[in-house]
């Protein structure tokens, strides 16, 4: 459930940044983001990334934790990249679900 | 002209991620593949599917009275202990009324049957991923030897292409999630692929390589080993088997697995001795998980009974195991729970452990293969793009020339491989367990190691490396003589078809079939069939597409020279 939570979340982060990112913005949004949403989504992207060290730390400890949490960003980084290729809107909206998953399963877990 | 440091680091990421890529793609692959090796271990060796194991407990009691029975005056009982989550197998070794050593491999499962098949198993992807598989006589580096130099040349290549990679990448965090997939240009298409897999996995890379030069640096920088050789060993603390101080003594006395050592002390007068069990208890509460025991002297007064931490642990990053030693008669300790090894040597077994992913469970593992074949992608990705990115712009015959026999090597280094390891794992399913050596082969530790034995006379273990040899070989071979877009389909295609037959042959031997392994609750072996299983589909899928004929068009621009690459 912790490994689960720790991939939910970093995928949400990612999803954050992706959505802001300059080539990105149009795949995504139908109106360009005010610059208040772009900070916001940004705040919340890198902060969601290190949230993600949380589950991997109540899983392991913080040496083990860490090394999960480094090679995880890029099993999440993956799962975004990939499909976002195919369904660009989709994938950065799963990222509000999965955030929401990411702190549900850490609750039940 | 002078050329900027962007373009600088560009020629050398190019040409030695092209020369060493080539190699550094199969050591990834099967680095990849060895993340998972006790499985693949025990997906090889039929007798123990799906057995029902013993406890810890009761394994250690069951060893104990199998060797009170074939050996109560033995000088020495060394018993490796079942890993039961990974690769239970039981070896119980002792010394003979001759002190010759006598073995047996059993399943724990407390039957006493014994384990026949003698194979590489998943430990040949181990070691071919630094010696492609050439016996490495001295471990100490005092002796040159070209095949772990080669992949410490591949490993350094490769970092200095991890490195060079951060600098030439083109607006980082602007194409940080970029993959063009319908990009018009196949270089954008292979280049964002690249760039993708490398980027969001490049501290997985940069480590993995690290760790892995760092671990082996005194042999692939052996000057000082060569001047320590000139000295004797230091003394060594008076622990029974503990191994000596010292990167060089400590990892030599230690690194064969069920060796016996040699100092073996005469035999004491008959004694009552404490009950193994009790001690094993004790030696558990403060060592964790134990790996081995060995007893010398069983029922005699001098007894001493040592303990080992297993080094695979899951619970630290490390690769340095504790032990402790007892006094069989009285069950005094004689040395507590710790080792002997120096701060160096811990500092490399921390970077050992960093690599060799026995740390954190099947999740950490997990990871460790995705990362790994991200990085195996990358290397395959980058090689094509070579091509893909020079073919349209050659400018001679000479240049066209040089860039199809680049692809026809690059099917060979990336199709070969992956046939090659393939072809291996159906020699481990396929080749018949009574061509196993009947000795037990090299289950005292020895690397897999090719031999040059005729074939009449080769084991069923020199038959399994034959047959991975021998695949790359019809692999090159093809690759060298089909035109390269054919190749390049025609390989994936005999991949993919392997490893989606790999359940299928699990029908053909017995004990290894995917219905009974899922109704023992094997899931090992379950998961061996079916990641081979999904894999396969997934190289299924790149063969289709490498085998249709389509043709990039540049805009107002038509292309001369055939398309020689998947990406069309």
């Amino acid at each position: 459930m912790y490994v689960l939570s720790t991939f939910l979340c970093a995928y949400a982060g990612f999803a954050a940044l992706c959505a802001i990112t300059a080539r990105n913005v149009p795949l995504v949004w139908t109106t360009p983001p005010s610059r208040a949403v772009v900070r916001a989504l940004r705040a919340a992207g890198f902060l969601l990334l290190a949230l993600a060290w949380i589950p991997c730390y109540l899983r392991w400890d913080a040496p083990i934790g860490t090394a999960y949490w480094v090679m995880n960003l890029a099993a999440s980084g993956f799962a975004l990249v990939f499909p976002f290729a195919y369904a660009p809107k989709r994938s950065v909206q799963a990222g509000g679900v999965a955030a929401l998953l990411a702190g549900l399963v850490l609750l039940v877990g | 002209m002078e050329k900027s440091l962007t373009q600088r680091m560009d020629w050398l990421h190019t040409w030695f991620g092209l020369v060493l890529g080539w190699l550094a793609f199969a050591l990834f692959l099967t680095g990849t593949i060895a993340v998972f090796w006790f499985e693949i271990q025990h997906w090889a060796q039929p007798e123990l599917h799906g057995a029902k194991m013993l406890s810890p407990e009761a394994t250690l009691q069951y060893s104990v009275d199998y060797l009170q029975k074939v050996a109560p005056d033995s000088r020495r009982w060394t018993v490796t202990l079942p890993d039961l989550e990974r690769h239970p197998l039981l070896v119980l070794n002792w010394l003979d009324e001759n002190n010759e050593l006598q073995f047996a491999r059993l399943v724990p499962d407390g039957s006493g049957r014994k384990l026949t098949t003698v194979t590489n198993g998943g430990r040949f992807f181990v070691d071919f991923h630094w010696t492609f598989n050439r016996e490495v006589p001295d471990l100490t580096g005092r002796k040159f030897q070209w095949t772990y130099m080669l992949s410490g040349f591949v490993g350094m290549a490769f970092l200095i292409c991890t490195i060079t990679g951060l600098i030439v990448h083109k607006k980082i965090f602007r194409n940080f999630f970029t993959f063009r997939r319908q990009a018009n240009s196949v270089q954008t298409r292979w280049l964002d692929a690249h760039n993708v897999l490398g980027v969001l996995s490049w501290p997985f890379q940069f480590m993995i390589v690290l760790t892995g030069l760092a671990f082996y640096c005194y042999l692939y920088i052996p000057t000082g080993m060569q001047m320590a050789a000139r000295y004797p060993a230091p003394p060594a603390p008076a622990v029974v088997g503990g191994g000596g101080p010292g990167m060089l003594w400590g990892r030599y006395a230690s690194d064969a697995v069920g060796r016996v050592p040699g100092n073996i002390v005469a035999p004491g007068n008959p004694a009552p001795n404490v009950p193994i069990a009790d001690l094993f208890a004790r030696a558990q509460a403060e060592m964790g998980v134990l790996s081995s025991f060995t007893v010398n002297n069983p029922g005699r007064d001098n007894a001493t009974v040592r303990f080992g931490g297993t080094r695979a642990r899951p619970d630290a990053i490390t690769f340095t195991a504790d032990s402790m030693t007892f006094d069989g008669a009285t069950g005094a300790v004689i040395s507590p729970a710790g080792n002997t090894v120096n701060a160096v040597q811990k500092v490399t077994n921390v970077l050992g452990g960093l690599h060799f992913a026995f740390f954190g469970g099947t999740a950490m593992r997990v990871l460790y293969f995705l990362c790994g074949a991200a990085g195996t992608i990358m290397i395959g990705a980058g090689l094509v793009m070579f091509t893909a990115k020079r073919r349209s712009k050659a400018k001679s015959v000479a240049a066209r020339r040089f860039y199809e026999l680049v692809d026809r090597i690059n099917v060979a280094s990336v199709g070969g491989a992956m046939f090659a390891c393939a072809s291996y794992l159906w020699a481990l399913r396929l080749l018949p367990q009574s061509l196993s050596d009947p000795n037990g082969g090299f289950s005292g530790g020895v690397y897999a190691s090719i031999r040059a034995v005729p074939l009449d006379q080769a084991m069923r273990s020199d038959l399994e490396l034959y047959a991975f040899w021998a695949a790359w070989g019809v692999a090159a071979l093809h690759a060298l003589v089909r035109a390269p877009r054919k190749a390049w389909a025609e390989q994936f295609a005999a991949v993919a078809a392997l490893c989606i037959g790999l359940p299928a042959i699990g029908y053909l031997v017995p004990n290894s079939d995917l219905g009974s392994m899922i109704a023992a609750e094997d899931w090992k072996v379950v998961a061996v069939d079916l990641v081979g299983f999904s894999i396969g589909l997934m190289l299924a899928c790149a063969a289709w597409k490498m085998r249709s004929k389509r043709v990039d068009v540049h805009v107002g621009k038509a292309i001369a020279a055939p398309a020689l690459s998947p990406a069309d």
